[in-house]
């Protein structure tokens, strides 16, 4: 049984083709949809604490009013959405983050068309994940 | 067996053309000037596929295709015409046909167009001889496929069926696990038994407990009476557990001693109880990487893995999708639901160029709501989901090796570092603990410039 999909976000940056066919896709296979924002931040280093809740601050407020936007689309259609932000090493917060709940059926990545470039940390995440990582792009008239 | 054509044309030339280039390719053509005379004949003697004139006096193409879509439901078609407009092409793929090509064509194109008609026809034929020789009057389906990967897991089905080992199904969600499942326990000896199907994933762990082994009365609070589990409901035949990679380690050892001693014990219950079961299991994880991590028991997993069967994805056997498409229209019918026989081959273009994560089920799914909303006897491209029409999908498999080269990791973090200051480069350099220069020298190595 198909039960939930996981759309991966970066830093903010939606890509509005891959919102789009996890929704027509969570439709017809009567799935889930999990919404991921991961966001870079070091905590180590001389930053003050102090301006770094700050920026959490921000941020947070920032990603809910995106992923609610988001997810309203979903709902409407009937479609069960959980949403989550993480911050921090992108790469080590989607690994725990998955390594903490059942097995995802697909993961879509949701901040561009393509995969980014190979030095990029889903490349090196992508080897770990135990289903398919799919990426939505808009196909160019022939 | 020669592949018949007919071909429909007021214009002799093209008639001739036509013929010469078909002939050489070992068809058996029959060519008329006349749709009546063409539809005589196709009734006597039958045809895999038409090629008609569409502005012909008499009776045009569009309404000869028309009424070759009525009488002869299998028949592909091809339009040409020396009339082209986008108009009557998006009409003529709307009502059914195959191809619609403009005048003038080269026999490089005519050859490639027929080839792939009547490959679709084959498909249609082959799905449709599978519904009524296999699948009508069956308790269980069938397999559908022509593909090699497809083949070699019906040729190991084949092998193993008669045998009493239990077999370990892999493969993603929606490949036809419980499918192949029935399929084993159809040919084997226990076919007469019962096939009971359980879901290892689905339910808490008590539960698993309570439905796989059963209880005895007073077991526990509202257990009023004995009742017997799937285990010995399934005595005589087939269990099938699906999802065994999810089920809780303390089932794990239930079920092992189950293989072990072919006995169980019910919960509550102390006299063990002889069964004779053949266990095929599911699932869609890597169960030799859970065994070896501790998750998964390594003794069950050499228990339940006497024989592995993989079942591909649907994109690994893209040749197979026409045949199941056609198999799942032919299942629609014959279950009472719409008379839809055909699919455009632009529709079938965008469904053999599709990823499919969610595999056949996904491609039921999709062909279930196109035939429902579809206002012919064709699926066309509007009658499909829009993002198959207007996205493209790339899956990413897991690479062989997914360690990172030195470089790799150097060009991941100065990309990391670049981002977090925001692309102050003086900064960059001095968390790298390296000069400017040398940060520049390594983004223009790596293109972050």
């Amino acid at each position: 049984m198909f039960r939930n999909i996981l759309l991966v976000f970066e830093n903010e940056t939606i890509c509005s083709e891959a919102v789009t066919y996890a929704r027509e896709f969570a439709i017809r296979m009567d799935c889930q949809v999990t919404f991921l924002m991961l966001v870079a931040m070091a905590f180590a280093g001389r930053t003050l604490l102090g301006s770094q809740r700050n920026a959490l601050h921000k941020i947070e407020s920032r990603v809910a009013k995106q992923l609610s936007t988001c997810s309203e689309n979903f709902i409407q259609e009937g479609i069960e959405v959980t949403s989550a932000l993480r911050v921090g090493d992108p790469a080590q917060e989607m690994l725990k983050f998955l390594a903490d709940r059942p097995p995802f059926h697909a993961v879509v990545w949701g901040s561009s068309q393509e995969l980014p470039g190979k030095g990029h940390w889903i490349n090196r995440v992508t080897g770990t994940l135990e289903c398919p990582l799919l990426t939505v792009s808009r196909k160019t008239a022939s | 067996m020669e592949q018949q054509i007919v071909i429909v044309d007021d214009d002799p030339v093209t008639i001739k053309r036509l013929r010469r280039v078909l002939e050489k390719c070992g068809y058996r053509v029959a060519a008329f000037t006349s749709c009546q005379r063409a539809l005589d004949h196709i009734a006597k003697a039958g045809a895999d596929l038409v090629i008609s004139d569409v502005k012909m006096p008499v009776m045009d193409g569009m309404e000869f295709m028309n009424r070759i879509r009525s009488r002869f439901a299998n028949v592909e078609i091809i339009l040409i015409t020396g009339y082209a407009s986008l108009d009557g092409a998006v009409e003529a793929t709307k009502e059914g046909a195959f191809y619609y090509l403009a005048k003038p064509f080269s026999p490089g194109q005519i050859r490639a167009l027929v080839a792939k008609a009547l490959e679709m026809h084959s498909s249609r034929l082959e799905a449709l001889r599978m519904a009524n020789t296999k699948g009508e009057g069956m308790e269980f389906p069938v397999i559908i496929g022509k593909s090699p990967l497809i083949r070699q897991v019906e040729a190991t089905i084949a092998q193993i069926a008669p045998t009493d080992c239990n077999v370990l199904i892999t493969g993603d969600s929606g490949t036809g696990k419980e499918l192949v499942a029935k399929a084993i326990h159809a040919a084997s000896h226990r076919a007469k038994g019962p096939f009971v199907a359980f879901n290892c994933g689905a339910l808490s762990e008590s539960l698993i407990d309570n439905e796989l082994f059963g209880h005895e009365k007073g077991a526990y609070t509202g257990a009023d009476e004995n009742c017997a589990g799937l285990l010995e409901e399934a005595d005589g035949g087939t269990i099938f557990l699906d999802e065994i990679g999810e089920m809780p380690p303390s089932m794990q050892v239930k079920l092992l001693r189950v293989l072990q001693e072919k006995e169980l014990i019910r919960v509550g219950g102390r006299k063990p109880i002889r069964i004779d079961v053949r266990v095929v299991s599911a699932t869609a994880k890597d169960l030799k990487v859970a065994a070896a991590e501790g998750t998964f028991r390594k003794d069950l997993f050499y228990r339940v893995n006497v024989v592995n069967i993989h079942l591909p994805n649907l994109c690994e056997r893209k040749e197979d999708i026409p045949l199941l498409a056609y198999h799942i229209l032919n299942d629609l019918r014959r279950r009472g639901g719409r008379e839809v026989d055909a699919i455009s081959q632009k529709a079938m273009d965008l469904l053999t160029n599709y990823a499919f994560p969610g595999n056949v089920r996904e491609l039921e799914n999709i062909l279930l709501r196109a035939a429902a909303i579809c206002k012919g006897r064709t699926i066309g491209v509007g009658d499909l989901p829009s993002d198959l029409v207007e996205l493209e999908l790339h899956a990413y498999k897991r690479p062989e090796n997914s360690l990172m080269t030195l470089s790799e990791l150097e060009q991941d973090y100065i990309a990391h570092v670049l981002k977090l200051t925001g692309g102050v480069r003086t900064k960059a350099a001095r968390i790298l603990g390296i000069d400017r220069a040398s940060l520049w020298r390594k983004m223009k190595k790596y293109g972050l410039t």
